[in-house]
């Protein structure tokens, strides 16, 4: 049997994909389904590699459309995750053969520590800079770069001093006002795993171990994981995956919000950020999480929203029913523009019913894919951090 | 109502079929019953495969050639409703190893190409073989859609002139010394009485030709010999999967374009209808297949069903040992000139079976046109055009319009099913779903007609075909028909599938509770 | 590692209810769910006791005076081993508070009405959201009714509803609207892209410009399940006034918004009190000698261990996996208990599908004592903290009875107090 034919077959077959009971659940949950060409659905995958054309669903557009976002999974009465399905398919396209722009960005990261090959000068220079403007602010800010032995390591997306650096300063902010230890790195600072969506586990592997190593010289007890979705759910999972020994946990920034407001470490005022707000459940922070049986930020987000606006509503469905930002999966780079911007049509309705001017996203990639949704369909919301409105919140 | 033809084939499975093809392409005039609706019998209830002849070479060398022969006929003029998967044939630690042996010598002897081949390629070709085979050996068989082969078959011969009567039961036989008058039938759904002269007819009706001679005054001996298979939901093996001993149950594995088909054991019936597959039976077929293909422990049966075998009875033996080739009566001894049967043999030979009786046929009439039937191919078969489930499957990129599926489980469009119901109501048969289903793919996939079934009903009845309260007459009827086949294989996933769909049909829709 | 005094394994309607009901007893509470279960496949509205007894099949107007029968003559069925009482007063608190929330469930308390359903049909049930409120109406006054199907729905028919109950009800005509060109851009026409095209403002004018002058006198419109999602009873009072008469859902198979409304309505109401809800993985016990001690979430990467007081089991039947069948026999997969069934396969089912009384194998399940605690072939109790609630239980058949959520409600709640009262008395 073709080897590409056998091995689908025998993901899905892992997955109980031989339950399938053709209700449709997946579909109903698909943002992605049966838009394009390919008129493809999570369902019509399996049906696919059941009947012995798995090799076919390899080369579909569709694998990469998908945002792996696991709602498919979730509401499956059989417990087939079509996403684990499509992750399978995609490990077995060759990398080079991959669109857009995933694999290079992961490659980068891979040579040169961070996906925009931004060197450590460049990174600093940008870390210091954004502290200097806070100096009349924040006179008494530090920022420490490779301090031994802090508490902890904080990663950051290379987004941010490639193209929002502001976000640092809210960031230095916070951490400056909880008072906690901490560091940023000068090498292996990066906070994202784009090597996960395209199945290229050696690099995901590497990247991460050579993170886990910076993390171990420093001597940091804590890597405090950005706001990101897809990239700390790729540390979680794959130190477990790769069985990679460490000696500090990984918690999410969001978490950690949350604990300095219980601990009483910040002093918040939720006037200032006046309007209705509404909240975005990042897929791989939350039920992603959930499902992989590592902690989850939706709870903790929510306290600290609480704390931070005066008002805000859910959106529906919310925490691990919440459907994808339409970004997740490297769906933001892997160049099918249109086809991403019809797929985030569910997305904009459900913000839409909530009447929410700003949505709080705490995830990179999510608040790019917001932002994208914000304007093609000519939206009056903005997508926002969560350090962003606690570092406006913060009394001093 | 009165109808003269030159030639009456009684029987729609895919023998009578071929038969009245056979017949128009030698410019016979001819007309054909089915009580039921095509291949009601054997032909709608086998293993789906086109024999090398490997199975036979052994024991039964007559039936063996006879297959060789036709395996490569049909490959060529019925190439639309074959797909070429090849065969194997593998021994496992315990088999007589002497039958690999006189395997390849009998091979030889009478021409089948059998290749033996190395374990590990076997393994790899095919990597949910048992890892402790000890033999394989390459065979041409091959995976037959019979539908379509029939289908095939019926529409050629219409397009020449013969005329199909579905839903026609033969009721009597009017007879005097030396012919049979005329044949009465009856269309089981209007009632209607119909009285057919024929200079000559044909009883292709499988293991019923002893009921229709009955009516002739006449006596065949047909042992019946019920055969049950199983369908998995998925399609497990690229190859017909066969193992290397002397014939026995639950000895072959044949891929059916998306599923895999494993059967079948061989058990003496009476009743040749309202057949059934018990859960004994159920078992001894995975614990068999399962010895070949491990992975048969924990796949998912999405259905069983049984077919009943016309055995030419000569006396004792098991059925196992009679042989397989068929036997065409000419009724001479018995003073009939103008009636023969064709019985026996195996959906392999159904052309070669054919042909020799309506060579028969064709000499009473003064006919001397001669057989054509290994040249002309069939409608949709020909040079380059195979059945191929992965090059339909990978038509993908033109499916139905969005969102006007009807069947999800085997993706069959509404547009598609609209062309069925037109031929069918032009062949003044009813749309059915269980009609649709023998002539798309439609209700046979994982759900088996749980969800497709209500859609079609919903569809049928837009369309004016079903009035009144008749959808859930028609409905239930259909869920009751499939579920005879579910029933014995409702364990795992197949009965989570079932659960979902009687809460749905009985807690959602409360069609059982008559209100 | 967390701390519960009680883990529910199973978020579905039995799991729900069960974790309501302890919250309100002050328990802290935890729900384990490996899938979404039925709930979301039902049809939203709330079977109590419809068929009694399901030998004859006899419909049963009064639901109320139908489970004093069964309770009297059937002490086995998880009616019989919560009583009448608790039946009583587990369903009316819960109907209470399915009438206060977003849905709007009406019951008239005595009882039962019927739904027309998307098969024409009448199903009798308890319990039927604001949505379905005028379906009940419409099949009572029998009066002039539109049923309004789309095209390319293929999952709904209206001809199909109409044709088979014209004759009892000559007012009933079957209409289709293109939705295509009511959508602003091409999409599935499927329920879940109708029912967002319903949320919307503009959708709802142009449906109802639509629809409007096909009304033709009826006094009652009749839709597929497509209103909207958490939004459906302010869309059908808005069509209502669009249109000038009332709207009504007819349930349909799948996918079946109303179940799914209802699922992540009652969800909402547990996270609003604090009850955490896992969904999406399997779950395994942690037992020591005659207890469980922990409740280990089975994560794609890792485990989560909940170590707990007691547990109370709403796993469902064979959908859910709560019940696994082999080829020899039925396992209940976390006790790994094997259970009495006929031991031929063959008679696990009937020869029909829908003949009555039902399919012996929808009978087998859990035997409980009655603390509802599962019993092992001893009859003694498999855990000493470890309750049984919903489906799972034995000597009942929910989908013949048409019992389904009051079997869910009553033993989740049932569970949930004997859970509270032992904890007390200890």
């Amino acid at each position: 049997m073709n080897d590409t034919r056998q091995r689908m077959l025998e993901a899905l077959l892992q997955q109980g994909g031989d339950g399938c009971v053709s209700c449709g659940a997946c579909v109903a949950g698909c943002p992605v389904a049966d838009w394009n060409e390919e008129r493809l659905d999570p369902r019509r995958i399996v049906r696919l590699i059941q009947y012995g054309v798995g090799d076919r669903v390899a080369e579909l557009d569709w694998i990469w459309h998908c945002t792996t976002c696991g709602r498919c999974g979730y509401t499956c009465p059989s417990g087939i995750d079509v996403s684990t399905l499509v992750q399978a398919a995609r490990a077995l396209v060759p990398h080079d053969r991959s669109p857009g722009q995933i694999q290079q960005t992961a490659d980068l990261h891979c040579t040169t520590g961070n996906n925009m090959q931004l060197t450590s000068e460049q990174w600093l220079e940008t870390v210091e800079w954004m502290r200097d403007e806070l100096a009349d602010d924040v006179p008494d800010l530090e920022v420490p770069v490779d301090r031994c032995g802090a508490e902890h390591f904080l990663t950051i997306n290379s987004k941010l001093p490639m193209y929002y650096p502001e976000d640092l300063q809210d960031i230095f902010r916070l951490f400056h006002a909880a008072g906690v230890s901490w560091t940023l790195s000068s090498s292996w600072w990066e906070g994202t795993n784009y090597a996960m969506f395209t199945g290229d586990e050696a690099t995901w592997e590497h990247t991460l171990r050579q993170q886990v190593d910076r993390v171990h010289q420093l001597g940091c007890r804590t890597m405090a994981y950005t706001e990101c979705g897809h990239g700390y759910y790729a540390t979680l999972t794959g130190l477990q995956r790769f069985g990679i020994p460490h000696r500090f946990r990984v918690v999410h920034v969001v978490s950690l919000y949350a604990q300095w407001i219980r601990e009483g470490r910040l002093r918040l005022d939720p006037s200032r950020n006046p309007g209705r707000f509404t909240l975005h459940d990042p897929c791989n922070a939350v039920r992603k999480a959930v499902m992989a049986g590592i902690p989850s930020i939706a709870e903790d987000a929510r306290l600290v929203l609480d704390h931070v606006c005066e008002e805000w509503v859910e959106m529906t469905p919310n925490r691990d029913a919440n459907y994808c930002c339409s970004g997740g999966g490297g769906a933001l780079i892997a160049g099918f523009k249109r086809a991403r911007t019809h797929h985030g049509r569910t997305k904009v309705e459900q913000i839409d019913r909530t009447g929410a001017a700003q949505v709080c996203s705490p995830c990179v990639n999510c608040l790019d894919a917001l932002n994208n949704l914000a304007q093609d369909y000519q939206r009056p919301w903005k997508p926002v951090h969560l350090w962003t409105l606690l570092a406006r919140a913060i009394v001093s | 109502m009165k109808i003269e033809t030159e030639v009456l084939v009684i029987g729609g499975g895919l023998t009578g079929a071929g038969v009245l093809r056979d017949l128009t392409l030698r410019g016979v005039q001819a007309l054909l019953l089915e009580r039921r609706d095509m291949d009601s019998g054997a032909s709608g209830a086998n293993h789906g495969l086109l024999h090398s002849g490997g199975r036979y070479v052994v024991h039964d060398p007559e039936s063996a050639a006879e297959c060789i022969g036709e395996n490569a006929i049909l490959k060529r003029v019925a190439s639309g409703c074959i797909e070429q998967t090849g065969g194997l044939f593998v021994g496992l630690p315990g088999d007589d190893e002497s039958y690999a042996a006189d395997f390849m010598a009998a091979a030889a002897r009478v021409g089948l190409d059998a290749r033996v081949v190395p374990v590990d390629q076997a393994l790899e070709q095919e990597p949910r073989l048992d890892r402790a085979i000890t033999t394989a050996i390459e065979v041409p068989d091959a995976s037959i859609n019979p539908f379509m082969a029939t289908m095939a078959n019926l529409a050629d011969a219409a397009q020449r002139g013969a005329r199909v009567m579905l839903n026609t039961q033969v009721t009597a036989m009017r007879r005097d010394a030396h012919r049979i008058t005329t044949v009465q039938c009856i269309d089981s759904r209007t009632g209607r009485e119909i009285e057919i002269e024929a200079q000559q007819i044909v009883s292709a009706a499988g293991p019923w030709v002893d009921r229709i001679a009955a009516m002739a005054g006449i006596e065949i001996g047909i042992a019946y010999s019920k055969g049950s298979l199983l369908v998995t939901n998925s399609r497990l093996t690229d190859r017909v999967i066969n193992r290397l001993r002397p014939p026995g149950d639950g000895d072959i594995i044949v891929p059916g374009e998306t599923v895999t088909i494993t059967g079948t054991t061989s058990i003496r019936v009476r009743n040749l209808d309202h057949l059934t597959t018990s859960a004994a039976e159920v078992d001894l077929l995975v614990e068999r297949a399962s010895q070949m293909l491990p992975a048969l422990r924990q796949a998912r049966f999405i259905r069983a069903y049984a077919g009943v075998r016309p055995l030419v009875a000569s006396g004792a033996g098991s059925d196992r040992g009679l042989s397989r080739s068929f036997t065409v009566f000419d009724h001479e001894g018995d003073g009939l000139v103008n009636l023969a049967t064709v019985t026996g043999g195996k959906l392999t030979t159904y052309r070669l079976m054919a042909e020799r009786v309506v060579d028969l046929i064709c000499r009473r009439l003064d006919n001397h046109t001669p057989c054509s039937t290994t040249q002309v191919p069939l409608p949709g078969s020909g040079e380059g055009i195979t059945l191929d489930a992965r090059q339909r499957l990978a038509r993908l990129s033109e499916p139905p319009p969005a969102g006007e599926v009807l069947c999800e489980c085997e993706m069959v469009g509404r547009e598609q099913v609209d062309r069925i119901i037109h031929s069918l109501l032009q062949a003044g048969q009813r749309p059915e779903p269980n009609a649709l289903r023998l002539r798309c793919r439609l209700g046979m996939g994982s759900c088996q007609g749980g969800f497709c079934g209500f859609r079609t009903v919903g569809h049928l009845c837009r369309r004016g075909d079903l009035s009144g309260p008749e959808g859930n007459e028609v409905l239930i009827r259909f869920l009751e028909k499939r579920w005879g086949g579910i029933r014995p294989v409702l364990w795992g996933e197949q009965l989570r599938q079932e659960q979902l769909l009687e809460a749905l049909y009985c807690g959602t829709l409360n069609i059982d509770g008559g209100l | 590692m967390e701390r519960h005094d009680v883990v529910v394994i199973g978020g579905g309607l039995t799991g729900m209810a069960a974790a309501r009901r302890a919250h309100q007893l002050g328990l802290r509470v935890l729900v384990a769910a490996a899938t979404p279960g039925s709930l979301p496949y039902t049809s939203g509205a709330m079977d109590l006791l419809g068929v009694y007894p399901t030998e004859t099949r006899h419909y049963r107007c009064s639901p109320w005076e139908a489970l004093s029968e069964l309770v009297e003559c059937d002490p086995e069925h998880p009616y019989g081993k919560v009583g009448l009482g608790g039946v009583r007063s587990a369903w009316d608190e819960f109907a209470a508070h399915l009438a206060a929330g977003p849905l709007g469930y009406h019951c008239q308390p005595a009882d039962n009405v019927l739904l027309v359903t998307s098969a024409g049909t009448l199903k009798p049930t308890h319990l039927v959201p604001h949505s379905m409120k005028h379906n009940v109406r419409a099949w009572e006054s029998r009066e002039s009714t539109l049923v309004l199907g789309f095209e390319r729905l293929m999952d709904f028919s209206p001809e199909h509803v109409v044709q088979t109950l014209r004759e009892r009800w000559p007012g009933l005509r079957a209409a289709r609207i293109d939705a295509t060109a009511l959508l602003e851009d091409s999409r599935r026409i499927c329920v879940t892209e109708l029912a967002a095209a319903f949320e919307r403002d503009a959708f709802r004018q142009r449906f109802a410009d639509t629809v409007r002058p096909m009304l033709g006198g009826a006094r009652f419109l009749g839709l597929p399940a497509v209103l909207g999602f958490e939004g459906v009873r302010p869309v059908c009072d808005e069509l209502e006034q669009l249109l000038g008469l009332p709207v009504f859902e007819i349930p349909m198979l799948s996918p079946s918004l109303p179940g799914m409304r209802l699922t992540e309505v009652l969800k909402a109401d547990l996270l609003r009190q604090g009850v955490t809800l896992l969904q999406g993985r399997p779950v395994r016990l942690e037992r020591e000698a005659d207890r469980v001690r922990a409740v280990v979430w089975q994560g794609s990467a890792s485990e989560r261990r909940f170590e707990t007081d007691d547990v109370i089991l709403a796993t469902g039947r064979f959908f859910g996996r709560g019940l696994v069948a082999h080829q020899g026999g039925v396992r209940e997969p976390l006790l790994d208990l094997e259970l009495d069934l006929p031991p031929s396969r063959d008679a696990w089912h009937m020869q029909s599908f829908l003949g009555a009384p039902g399919h012996p194998i929808n009978r087998v399940g859990l035997t409980t004592d009655a603390e509802l605690r599962p019993l092992d072939r001893r009859g003694a109790p498999v855990c000493t903290n470890l309750r049984a609630a919903g489906a799972i239980l034995g000597g009942h058949d929910w989908v013949r009875e048409k019992s389904g959520a009051g079997i869910s409600v009553v033993t989740g709640y049932a569970a949930a107090e004997r859970v509270a009262a032992a904890r007390e008395g200890a």
